[in-house]
C-alpha cells in the first residue's frame, strides 16, 4: 500500500479508536459532567440530616 | 503524467475532507443517541409499578404523588411513604407490594430506573411549565395508559424549541392562554 | 540459492582462503581437511548469507501482525460501545420518608446567629434538601439589618472544610489518635475532679463570651468545680477604650454613636468601616449622609492615620500621621476648644499647624477641620481606634465633651458585655501559675492561645499543666500541645443565643445535624457537669430552652405562652425588648492631667487586623485567603507596608525582605510600597504565619505575634523599631499589577491658564479615560451637570435591538461603596467559584467574577484612593459575543449576556475582546489543581449551589447577573400568576453589600430606583465611548473636599 494512504488510515483509525475509548471511559453524561459524581458511591460517609427541632422561615424577608 | 495541484486536491485533499466530515458526523450522531433516540426506552423497574392502574383506572391525579411539581424545578419520583399512605392496607399480599414494604421497613431507598432525563447542562423547570397550564402528557406521553413507563418524545433541544416556538400548534388545548416560550439560551443553559 | 548475490552491495567480499597447509586450530573436520563447500565458506565469511537478505515484504501474506492488532483492538472497541444500553440514564432515587420541610428544588431559610467569632451577627442560612449552601444576613436583626460581613459569608466553607476535626482525639505516646466520647468524657471528668479536690486551678480559656446561656453554664461549671476561673481573650479588643471610658466617666461601657446623625466625623486611626466595632451598622449609618440625592447634607469625614486603612480610603480628608503624633492632634484640638470654654488644657504637645506642615497635609485641611468642629456643635464626633492606648481614648473623650458630641451618643441602647474580656494582667498571671504547676486543667474553648500569646502559652508552659483540653473545629498550634483535642460543631450545627446589645437577644439554631462525630462546645462542658451517661444530642438545647423559660422569658412580658414565644423567636432569629441603659457621660477632667506626649523613636510598627483573616482563625479558609486586601490588593500573604519615601530610604522595592527589629525581636517581612502612608511607619497584619492550620493556611504569610508586648504605646502600636533591608527577595502576589501601564505615556496634557498656572489636566489614564469619574460636593452643587459637560454622544451605525419588556441592568453608587469586598465573597459562594491558590493568582488567573479595582490619584506620597467594583457589564453591543466561533455567548432578549458553558470550546477570544477584562477562564480544574485536590472532596461537593453549573476545565465563565435567581423569580411570578418586576430579583452582591450600594432591576421600569440612577446626572458608564453600551451604571463619587487630589493642586 502506498505510504500516504497508510498514514491516512493510521491517523484516522487511531483517532476513531481514541474518541470511542474516551467516550466510554467517561461517565454517561459525556459532555457536561465534571466533578465525578459517582451516583452510587457519593455521600457514603456524609449524612445530611435536618435537625427536627429547628424552625424554618415561612418566608425569607 | 504530470501531477497538478488539482490532481493532488482531488486525489488526496477531497477524500480526506469528506472522510473527516463523515467521521465527525458519525461520532456526534452516536454520542448524542441517548438524548435523541431515548424514544422507546422502557426499562424494567425494581418494583413493577403500573401507572395504567393507578393513574388510568383509579384516576389518581399526577400531582397527588408527584408533589411539588407546581412549586419547584423538579418533579421528583414520590417518596415511599406516599405509596404507604394506601399500601399499608391495600393489597398487602401482592408480591410487588411486599417488595415495596420491604424497602420501606428497611429504610433502603428504592432505586428506580430513570426514564426521562434532560442533560445536566440544561436546567429544566417543571413549575414554570405546569403553571403555564401544560398537561403532563404533552411531554411525557399518555402515562395513564402505560404499564411500564416509556419515553415517548425525544428530549433534545430541537424538540423543546419546537414547542417553545409554536405553542399554539403543539398544545391546542391551551389556545390563547399560552405565549411563546423563551428562546434565549439562559432560559435553560445557565 | 540464486545468483542475485553479487548485485547485493551488503555482501562483503572476503578472500576465500584455500591453502594446502593444515591449520593448527580448527573447528570442524571439513575445515581441517579444507573440504568446505563454496556455500559453506560464504556462510562462514558473512553472517548474513544469501538467503537471509532476500526478504521481500510484498511477497509475504497481506495480513501482518501489525494489522491484526490494529483490527482486533478497533473491533473490540466498537463492540464495547455497542454493549451497554446507550439509553441507560442511571437510577433516580427518592426519599423513603421525606422530611416535610423539604421540597426538592425549593430552598429553606433558617434564622441563626454566628457566635464563635464573638460577633453575634444575625444570619439567615439557606439550605437545599437539608444542605446549607449560603449564609447571609438576617433582615429581621435590628443591628445588622440583613447584612453579613465577609468572614460570616465565607464561614460556610469552614463547615465543609476537609480538615475539620471529625472525632475527639487524645494524646497517646506523643501522637493524637482518634477515640470515642465516652473515653474522653470519663478521663476529663476524672482530671477535673482531681484538680478541684487538690485545689489546683481549672482554667477556662475562651474568646469573647456573648451568650447569656453559656455564661450561666459557666456559673454552673464553677459551682461543680469550685477552682474554676474564666479567662476570655481576643487578640483584637477594645479593652483600652472601655477602660478609658470607665476612668473618664465611671461607666462600664462606652456609648454607641449615632453615626447617621453626624455631619463631621474625625477618626483617629479608627477603622470603623473595616474592623472596628459593629462594622455593618457603622457602614449603614455612615452612608446615610453620603446620599447623592441629598448633596447639601453631605457629611465630611477626616481620618488621621499612619497606615492606609479601608476607612481612610473613604475619607474626604485623609491626614497621614505617624502614630506617636496622634495625641498631639487630639491635644491640639482640645486646647483650641478648652481655651475658648475656659477649661483645662493639655500642655507639651505639638500644634496641628506644625503637624500639617511636617506631613504636607492639604493646606486647607486644618482650618477646615477646626471650622467644621466649631460650626457643627452637636453633629460632630471624634472616634478613636480600638487599638489606641487608654490615654488616647481619655483625651478623645475629653475632646468629644468639648465639641458637644454628647448629643450623638446613643442614649437608649448600648453595647452589652455578657462577660468582660480579661485584661492582660490576668492572662499573664494565669501563665505564671501554669508555669509553676498550679493549674491542673486548662480547657481551651475554641481559641488558639499558643499562636496568639506564644510566650505565655508556649509548649513548655503548657506541658506544666497536667491536662490540657482543646475544644476546636480545626487543629491549630494549641491542639499540638494538648492532651485532648475534641472536635466541636460549627455555628450552623449548634444551639445558642447571643446578646451584644441592650434590648436585643438573638438565637442560634442548627440547620443541619452535625456532619461528623463532633459535639457542641457548650454541650461538652454541660456533660462534664452532669452525668456522663445521660448525654444526648439534645442536652444543650434543653438547657438553653430552660434558661430562656426561667431567666429570660419572664422579664419580657410577652402575651403568648413560652412555647409559642420560643418557636417564634427561633423563627425570627431575634427578639427585641425594652431595656434601658444609662451610659454616664459626665467627664472627669482630672483624668487628663497625667497624659504626656509620646516620643517617636526610629520606626513605628502598627500591627493591624486583617479584614479577612482577622486574628488568624480564617487562615485555612480559601475564599478569604484569596480575597485581595482592599488597600494593598495582596492575596495569600501579609507584608510590611511602607511609604514610598521610606522605601527609597531603605533602598527596597516590592518583594524585598526587610528585617524589622522591635524590642529585641527580629522578624523578616516582605516589603510592599503603599502610597499614602506616613514616613517611617511599618504596618503589618497579624494572623498570618500559621504553622498548623490546613494545607491552605500553612506557611501563608509571616507571624508577627512575637512583636506583641507591654512595651508599646498599646498592644498594637509600637515605636522604636529598627529596620534594614536584608537583600533577600519574596514573591508577593497582588491582583493589581504593581508595574502598571506606563502612566507617563498616558497622562493627559497639563492645562494652564493665561498666567501659566496649572489649572488641570495631567491626569492618569483612569481619570483621563473616564474610568473613574468623581466630583467634589461643592462642584456638583454648583453645577449638577458637571460630569455631563465634557461627554459627547456616541452613535452607532447599525440598528440597535429594542428591549421592550424586561431589561436587566445594575447600578452601583460609588458614594456608598466602601470597598469592603463583601460582594466579591458573596459571589464566590453563590456561584461555586473555585479557589485557585497563590501561584495561579500570580498568573492573573483568580476566578472571582466580581472584583474591586483600586485607583490612586495625586502623588505617591499622599494620594486619594478610588474603588470600583468591576463585573460583567452585560453590554448591549458586547464585543465578546461577536467573536465566539461556536456561539457560546449570546445576548438574551431581556438584556443579559449569556454564557452557555456546554458550547464553549475554550478559544478565549471573548476574554481577549472584553475591554473590562471580566471574563475568567478555567485554565485548570482549579479544585483539582489546588493543594492536591483539597477542595475536591465529598464534603466540599455538598456545599455547591445546585442551581449554578460547576464549570469544567477549558470553559469560560463570568458574571451572569445571578441568572439562577432571575429564573427562580420568573418561576415564582408565574406560580403566583403575576408579572415579573425588577425588584423581585436581588443579586448575591446586592444582598451582601452592607451599604446597599448596588441596585439591580428593570431599566425599562421608569418608576424604579434603578432607572432613576441610570438616568442620573452623576451616572456614567466605564469606557462607554467604545460603544459597547454597558448596562452597569456607576454613580460618581462626590468628595466633600476642596479638591480631587489631582497632582496640580498640591502646594
Amino acid at each position: 500500500m502506498e505510504n500516504s494512504k497508510r498514514k491516512f488510515f493510521k491517523l484516522f483509525g487511531a483517532g476513531a479508536v481514541g474518541v470511542t475509548l474516551t467516550s466510554l471511559a467517561s461517565p454517561k453524561k459525556i459532555i457536561a459532567n465534571v466533578s465525578d459524581l459517582d451516583n452510587k458511591k457519593s455521600n457514603s460517609n456524609l449524612e445530611v440530616k435536618i435537625h427536627p427541632q429547628s424552625v424554618k422561615r415561612t418566608k425569607k424577608g | 503524467m504530470k501531477k497538478s495541484v488539482l490532481d493532488y486536491g482531488l486525489r488526496v485533499r477531497l477524500p480526506i475532507t469528506i472522510m473527516v466530515i463523515l467521521i465527525s458526523y458519525a461520532i456526534t450522531f452516536y454520542v448524542s443517541r441517548s438524548e435523541r433516540d431515548g424514544v422507546g426506552y422502557k426499562p424494567d423497574q425494581p418494583i413493577n409499578f403500573s401507572h395504567k392502574l393507578h393513574a388510568g383506572e383509579m384516576g389518581i391525579d399526577c400531582q397527588y404523588c408527584h408533589v411539588g411539581v407546581e412549586k419547584s424545578r423538579h418533579a421528583v419520583v414520590p417518596q415511599a411513604s406516599t405509596c404507604m399512605n394506601c399500601h399499608t392496607m391495600a393489597k398487602t399480599d401482592s408480591p410487588e407490594i411486599k417488595k415495596l414494604t420491604n424497602y420501606y421497613e428497611s429504610g433502603e431507598a428504592i432505586p428506580w430506573k430513570r426514564v426521562h432525563q434532560v442533560p445536566e447542562y440544561a436546567y429544566f423547570n417543571h413549575s414554570a411549565h405546569v403553571n403555564a397550564g401544560i398537561d403532563c402528557a404533552s411531554c411525557h406521553g399518555d402515562i395513564a395508559s402505560m404499564e411500564k413507563v416509556e419515553q415517548v418524545h425525544a428530549f433534545n433541544m430541537a424538540n423543546c424549541l419546537s414547542c417553545h416556538r409554536a405553542p399554539h400548534e403543539k398544545m391546542p388545548y391551551l389556545a390563547d392562554e399560552i405565549k411563546k416560550g423563551p428562546e434565549d439560551c439562559s432560559a435553560c443553559h445557565r | 540459492m540464486n545468483n542475485s548475490v553479487d548485485k547485493n552491495k551488503n555482501q562483503i567480499d572476503l578472500p576465500v582462503v584455500k591453502s594446502d597447509s593444515k591449520p593448527s586450530v580448527w573447528r570442524s573436520l571439513d575445515e581441517y581437511d579444507n573440504t568446505n563447500s563454496d556455500n559453506q565458506l560464504k556462510v562462514k565469511a558473512n553472517e548474513f548469507a544469501d538467503g537471509a537478505e532476500n526478504f521481500d515484504i510484498s511477497s509475504k501474506s497481506k495480513f501482518s501482525r501489525r494489522k491484526f492488532m490494529a483490527l482486533m483492538s478497533a473491533s473490540s472497541a466498537m463492540a464495547m460501545a455497542a454493549c451497554t444500553d446507550y439509553r441507560d440514564k442511571g437510577e433516580i432515587v427518592p426519599y423513603i420518608d421525606k422530611p416535610e420541610e423539604v421540597i426538592p428544588g425549593i430552598p429553606n431559610f433558617y434564622a441563626s446567629t454566628l457566635i464563635s467569632d464573638g460577633s453575634g451577627q444575625g444570619v439567615l442560612v439557606k439550605t437545599r434538601e437539608g444542605r446549607p449552601i449560603l449564609i447571609e444576613g438576617n433582615p429581621q436583626h435590628p443591628i445588622s439589618k440583613g447584612k453579613l460581613d465577609s468572614n460570616g459569608i465565607a464561614r460556610l466553607l469552614d463547615m465543609y472544610d476537609p480538615n475539620r476535626l471529625q472525632n475527639p482525639r487524645k494524646l497517646q505516646e506523643s501522637k493524637l489518635v482518634d477515640t470515642d466520647w465516652g473515653t474522653v468524657d470519663k478521663e476529663i471528668i476524672q482530671s477535673l475532679n482531681s484538680a478541684s479536690s487538690s485545689g489546683k486551678e481549672i482554667a477556662l480559656f475562651t474568646g469573647k463570651i456573648i451568650s447569656p446561656t453559656f455564661a450561666k453554664l459557666i456559673e454552673d461549671f464553677k459551682a461543680k468545680y469550685p477552682t474554676t476561673k474564666v479567662y476570655s481573650h481576643e487578640l483584637f479588643n477594645d479593652n483600652n477604650k472601655q477602660e478609658a471610658w470607665n476612668k473618664s466617666t465611671g461607666g462600664t461601657t462606652y456609648p454607641l454613636i449615632h453615626l447617621d446623625k453626624a455631619s463631621i466625623i474625625l477618626s483617629i486611626d479608627s477603622d470603623f468601616l473595616g474592623t472596628d466595632g459593629n462594622v455593618n451598622e457603622n457602614i449603614r449609618q455612615f452612608v446615610v449622609n453620603r446620599d447623592f440625592e441629598n448633596p447639601a447634607n453631605f457629611s465630611r469625614f477626616y481620618q488621621v492615620e499612619g497606615s492606609y486603612t479601608l476607612t481612610g480610603s473613604n475619607a474626604d480628608y485623609r491626614l497621614r500621621l505617624t502614630p506617636e503624633n496622634y495625641l498631639d492632634v487630639i491635644a491640639s484640638l482640645v486646647n483650641h476648644f478648652a481655651a475658648k470654654q475656659g477649661k483645662q488644657t493639655m500642655s507639651g504637645f505639638k500644634s496641628l499647624e506644625a503637624l500639617a506642615k511636617e506631613n504636607h497635609w492639604k493646606h486647607e485641611a486644618v482650618s477646615k477641620l477646626i471650622n467644621d468642629l466649631e460650626s457643627n456643635r452637636g453633629k460632630a464626633i471624634v472616634i478613636g481606634g480600638k487599638q489606641l492606648s487608654v490615654d488616647h481614648h481619655i483625651a478623645i473623650n475629653y475632646l468629644n465633651e468639648l465639641i458637644g458630641a454628647n448629643e450623638l451618643y446613643n442614649k437608649s441602647e448600648s453595647d452589652y458585655n455578657v462577660i468582660s474580656l480579661s485584661n492582660d494582667k490576668e492572662i499573664s498571671s494565669l501563665a505564671s501559675r501554669m508555669k509553676s504547676g498550679n493549674v491542673g486543667v486548662l480547657i481551651n474553648i475554641d481559641k488558639n492561645p499558643t499562636y496568639h500569646l506564644p510566650k505565655l502559652f508556649s509548649k513548655e508552659n503548657l506541658s506544666k499543666v497536667k491536662t490540657v483540653v482543646s475544644l476546636n473545629e480545626f487543629e491549630n498550634e494549641t491542639t499540638n500541645n494538648s492532651n485532648y483535642v475534641l472536635g466541636i460543631n460549627h455555628d450552623i450545627e449548634s444551639w445558642g443565643d447571643a446578646k451584644i446589645r441592650t434590648g436585643v437577644i438573638s438565637t442560634q439554631q442548627p440547620v443541619i445535624a452535625p456532619l461528623y462525630n463532633t459535639r457542641q462546645k457548650e454541650a461538652i462542658l454541660l456533660n462534664w457537669i452532669n452525668n456522663v451517661e445521660n448525654y444526648s444530642e439534645d442536652v444543650y438545647h434543653k438547657y438553653l430552652q430552660s434558661n430562656w423559660e426561667t431567666n429570660i422569658y419572664p422579664s419580657l412580658n410577652r402575651s403568648v405562652p413560652f412555647k409559642e414565644f420560643w418557636f417564634a423567636t427561633l423563627h425570627d432569629g431575634v427578639t427585641t425588648f425594652n431595656e434601658t441603659s444609662i451610659v454616664p457621660t459626665e467627664f472627669d477632667v482630672s483624668t487628663v492631667n497625667s497624659i504626656k506626649p509620646t516620643k517617636k523613636s526610629n520606626y513605628s510598627v502598627i500591627l493591624q487586623e486583617n479584614y479577612f483573616i482577622r486574628d488568624g482563625r480564617y487562615a485555612g479558609n480559601g475564599f478569604l485567603q484569596e480575597s485581595a486586601h482592599p488597600i494593598t490588593k495582596v492575596t495569600w500573604d501579609n507584608c510590611a507596608m511602607v511609604s514610598p519615601a521610606t522605601s527609597k530610604e531603605l533602598g527596597v522595592e516590592i518583594g524585598d525582605m526587610l528585617e524589622v527589629t522591635l524590642n529585641g525581636v527580629a522578624i523578616e517581612l516582605p516589603t510592599l510600597i503603599q502610597p499614602g502612608m506616613a514616613e517611617k511607619v511599618i504596618a503589618v497584619d497579624l494572623g498570618y504565619g500559621r504553622t498548623n492550620s490546613s494545607p491552605i493556611g500553612n506557611g501563608v504569610g509571616f507571624d508577627v505575634t512575637p512583636f506583641m508586648s507591654e512595651k508599646g504605646i498599646s498592644n498594637w502600636i509600637y515605636t522604636g523599631a529598627s529596620v534594614k533591608s536584608t537583600g533577600n527577595k519574596y514573591e508577593l502576589v497582588s491582583t493589581q499589577e504593581h508595574h502598571a501601564l506606563d502612566d507617563e505615556f498616558l497622562r493627559t496634557q497639563v492645562r494652564k491658564d493665561e498666567k501659566g498656572n496649572v489649572i488641570g489636566g495631567d491626569e492618569t489614564f483612569a481619570r483621563a479615560r473616564g474610568i473613574i469619574q468623581e466630583s467634589t460636593v461643592e462642584g456638583y452643587l454648583k453645577n449638577p451637570r458637571i460630569l455631563k459637560e465634557h461627554t459627547h454622544k456616541v452613535f452607532s451605525i447599525t440598528k440597535d435591538f429594542e428591549y421592550n419588556n424586561m431589561k436587566w441592568a445594575m447600578s452601583i453608587d460609588m458614594n456608598k461603596c466602601i470597598g469592603c469586598n463583601a460582594c466579591s465573597i458573596a459571589c464566590y459562594v453563590e456561584n461555586n467559584i473555585p479557589v485557585v491558590g497563590k501561584e495561579e493568582v500570580g498568573y492573573g488567573r483568580e476566578m472571582g467574577w466580581m472584583r474591586i479595582d483600586r485607583y490612586f490619584a495625586g502623588t505617591p506620597d499622599d494620594p486619594i484612593m478610588s474603588n470600583q467594583p468591576m463585573l460583567c457589564q452585560h453590554c448591549d453591543n458586547a464585543p465578546c459575543e461577536n467573536v465566539c466561533p461556536v456561539v457560546a455567548t449570546t445576548h438574551s432578549q431581556d438584556g443579559l449576556n449569556q454564557m452557555v458553558y456546554n458550547r464553549c470550546v475554550g478559544t478565549r477570544y471573548c476574554a481577549n475582546n472584553c475591554p473590562y477584562k471580566v471574563r475568567r477562564f478555567n485554565f485548570y480544574d482549579f479544585r483539582d489543581n489546588l493543594a492536591n485536590g483539597y477542595y475536591k472532596t465529598e464534603s466540599t461537593k455538598i456545599m455547591m449551589n445546585p442551581e449554578v453549573t460547576i464549570r469544567a476545565r477549558g470553559v469560560m465563565e463570568k458574571c451572569t447577573f445571578c441568572v439562577q435567581r432571575i429564573s427562580e423569580a420568573k418561576q415564582k411570578a408565574k406560580e403566583e400568576g403575576r408579572a415579573l418586576k425588577g425588584s423581585d430579583v436581588t443579586t448575591a452582591c446586592q444582598d451582601a453589600c452592607p451599604a446597599n450600594a448596588i441596585e439591580f432591576g428593570n431599566a425599562n421600569d421608569k418608576d424604579s430606583r434603578l432607572a432613576m440612577m441610570r438616568d442620573h446626572n452623576l451616572g456614567y458608564h466605564v469606557l462607554d465611548y467604545l460603544n459597547v453600551k454597558p448596562n452597569v451604571t456607576y454613580l460618581a463619587k462626590l468628595r466633600n473636599s476642596d479638591s480631587l487630589g489631582v497632582k496640580s493642586e498640591h502646594h
